[in-house]
């Protein structure tokens, strides 16, 4: 069932994905850096929130005509902070949604990643009570409609003696004191627990990327600009607590669950949310979850050289004080907890090698579910069914649907946990021991790796930017990478196949022509 | 240049999810010829019991900081609370009292709906336990408008419903 719906998500956010990797390029395709976007359009809403707050009334009887003024009379600034604030306010739960969605495609929540998309749920539900309080306080139509429905499902939690609804039927009953509350909840009390809450969500990720790419944050910002000029967020009428409000242009954004209330009833309306939110906490925990062993340090083999806990995309290994005698400062210390199994640390490590003939290949530190030496003999036998004059070895992240289109294809593929558990070495032992004549390497596109920087470390390590570099004797001609948006993909997998046979057979007739 | 045109395309696609879902589709929630009726209210009903008098005797026994001339039931009764437009019941319930040892005031909230035009409101409560008829009522003509939010509530000083 949960697979049903992750092949979908997928399936979805596959449709998204290609025009954007198109027009965006990798680097600033805005699907890899969803978490980033919804911080930088928090950010808008902050600052756009302050110009906002030096013109507000906090009192039932100012706060709809200074929201007047700022929107009509000061237009220029004040109504385009107001519907800055606004489209910000909404893309960032529109940035959220598709984020959630993606996180759960790509399986990317369980293990160690537990803990981000856990405390991801409370972030949620205080992004939701920011913007409905701040439609709370424009005290207009919209905000009667959202004080009294709030009230209302406030009211079924059974905390409250007196009805919370009852004080917005008259307006004698409404107290300045409340909206004063309803003030600080927005501008100051939630607004400190969601930065806290930030930093909760990816304190256990190394490297979080906070910011978007800045033309990517200068693009989005031109475009709420000009959405905010050509349609500026204006108020409904004012709140009349006589009237009934029959209808009203609803923020569907925020606002969805609202219409709920009225056709179910509050309490309904609390059973699914809080019913959706537990599902969505005990999500990582659901079948069909796999517990593989955490990676390996064998002190042996270890020299302490700090590669495999810089490139640990989740900050699993730490460097600590050499515990065996050895002549090195240090070793790595796994920490099974916060491991993910991805193997990123075995693609870092110097001393995972193919070459090596005296005793059992074991490298610093390894992988238990997929070791060096079990890669080592899988490309071996893998190798072995290749034939014909372009021999091409593919190897795959076990995530990528590319590893079962190859296979469906009759090609011959390695699987790894993750394609930066691939130290270059193997690609070296691959072509220089004549087991193949090329070799293909696809997987997710950078931004979309399951265990968020394999293919970004590979590719630096194949390009010789990153260590452990590829070897400079091997020719980078006979190395295919084809992440998915990557600037060189030009195609779907068999494509790019086809390619790298006909680059072969280019090779290869124009090496015969001196010849003849 | 395809590029720069898919980002156009794709900005513009952006803003309009965004410009056109935040104020669109519009919500009715209540028809052009309708009006609401709310109730809403806070009152504590009768104890349970009368209250007795203390002899002198238990008067002493008790701590001087404790020492009331009268000992009263902790608990309430509960309300029954009924609301009619020309016979048509809008809202018929028994409220049990708030607290743990229901010794709190009754509350209630409640919105009905209902056409504007011309009713006769009856709104009567039965707070003492009895069985025979409403301790407190109240019969009123309304002309309610389309539109209009009528509000029942119940003066605890003057132990009578308000309609505004």
């Amino acid at each position: 069932m949960l697979l049903f719906f992750q092949k979908i998500a997928r399936a979805s956010l596959g449709i998204l994905h290609r025009p954007l990797a198109r027009a965006f390029g990798p680097v600033e395709n805005p699907l890899n850096h969803l978490g980033a976007l919804i911080i930088f359009f928090c950010w808008i809403v902050l600052i756009s929130g302050i110009w906002l707050l030096i013109f507000f009334h906090t009192s039932v009887s100012g706060a709809f005509e200074s929201v007047e003024y700022l929107t009509h009379e000061q237009w220029y600034l004040g109504g385009i902070m107001r519907s800055l604030h606004r489209y910000a306010s909404d893309a960032a739960i529109l940035a959220l949604f598709v984020h959630i969605v993606k996180e759960f495609a790509f399986d990317t929540y369980r293990l160690k990643r537990w803990f981000s998309w856990v405390t991801g749920v409370p972030l949620v539900w205080m992004l939701f009570t920011l913007g409905i309080t701040g439609y709370w306080l424009v005290w207009d139509e919209l905000a009667q409609y959202v004080a009294i429905t709030s009230a209302e499902l406030l009211d079924r939690i059974p905390i409250f003696t007196d009805s919370m609804a009852g004080n917005f039927l008259i307006e004698s009953a409404l107290s300045d004191r409340f909206f004063t509350l309803m003030a600080f909840l927005h501008l100051v009390g939630l607004p400190i627990f969601l930065v806290f809450g930030i930093w909760l969500h990816v304190f256990r990720l190394s490297r979080p990327a906070i910011n978007p790419p800045r033309r990517l944050m200068a693009g989005t910002l031109l475009c709420m600009l000009v959405l905010s000029f050509v349609f500026p967020a204006v108020s409904q009428d004012k709140a009349n607590l006589a009237q009934a409000t029959q209808a009203v242009n609803l923020d569907w954004f925020y606002l969805h669950a609202y219409p709920l209330v009225q056709q179910w009833s509050p309490g309904y309306v609390w059973l699914l949310l809080v019913g959706i939110s537990c599902v969505i906490c005990f999500a990582p925990w659901l079948p069909p979850g796999k517990i593989a062993e955490p990676a390996i340090v064998d002190l042996d083999n270890c020299n302490g050289c700090q590669r495999c806990a810089d490139d640990c995309p989740f900050g699993a290994i730490q460097m600590q004080p050499r515990s065996d005698g050895a002549n090195y400062d240090q070793e790595a210390v796994v920490d099974a907890d916060l491991c993910t199994r991805c193997g990123i640390c075995v693609g870092a490590c110097p001393t995972a090698t193919p070459f090596r003939t005296r005793g059992d290949l074991v490298p610093g530190i390894d992988l238990p579910e997929l070791t060096a030496a079990d890669l080592r003999k899988t490309i071996n036998s893998v190798a072995a069914t290749l034939s014909g004059d372009y021999r091409i070895l593919s190897f795959s992240c076990s995530g990528s649907t590319t590893a079962a289109t190859l296979k469906k294809a009759g090609e011959a593929v390695v699987e790894l946990k993750c394609m930066g558990q691939l130290p270059p070495p193997f690609l070296d032992y691959v072509l220089s021991r004549d087991l193949a004549d090329a070799i293909l390497m696809t997987g997710c596109s950078d931004g979309r790796c399951r265990y968020r920087f394999g293919t970004h470390w590979t590719e630096d390590r194949v390009t010789r930017k990153r260590d452990p570099r590829l070897r400079r004797r091997i020719d980078e001609s006979r190395i295919c990478r084809a992440w998915q948006d990557l600037p060189h993909y030009q195609g779907n997998v068999q494509k790019q196949l086809a390619t790298l046979r006909a680059s072969l057979r280019d090779s290869s007739d124009s090496n015969e022509e001196p010849a003849a | 240049m395809s590029r720069v045109l898919g980002q156009c395309v794709t900005y513009t696609a952006f803003a309009a999810v965004i410009g056109l879902l935040s104020v669109w589709p519009e919500y009715r929630m209540l028809s052009q010829q309708d009006a609401i009726i709310s109730l809403s209210f806070s009152h504590a009903a009768e104890r349970v019991g009368e209250c007795r008098q203390l002899t002198q005797e238990e008067m002493n026994e008790l701590p001087p900081n404790m020492r009331k001339p009268n000992a009263c039931p902790r608990e309430r009764h509960s309300a029954y609370v009924e609301v009619r437009a020309d016979n048509e019941v809008l809202f018929a319930e028994t409220l049990l009292p708030s607290g743990l040892w229901q010794d709190g005031k009754i509350n209630i909230y409640h919105r009905s709906t209902l056409p504007a035009g011309k009713y006769q409101l009856f709104i009567g409560m039965n707070d003492s336990g009895g069985n025979a008829g409403f301790d407190y009522e109240h019969t009123a003509n309304l002309q309610i408008a389309p539109g209009q939010n009528l509000v029942i509530g119940f003066d605890n000083l003057t132990n009578t419903f308000v309609v505004e």
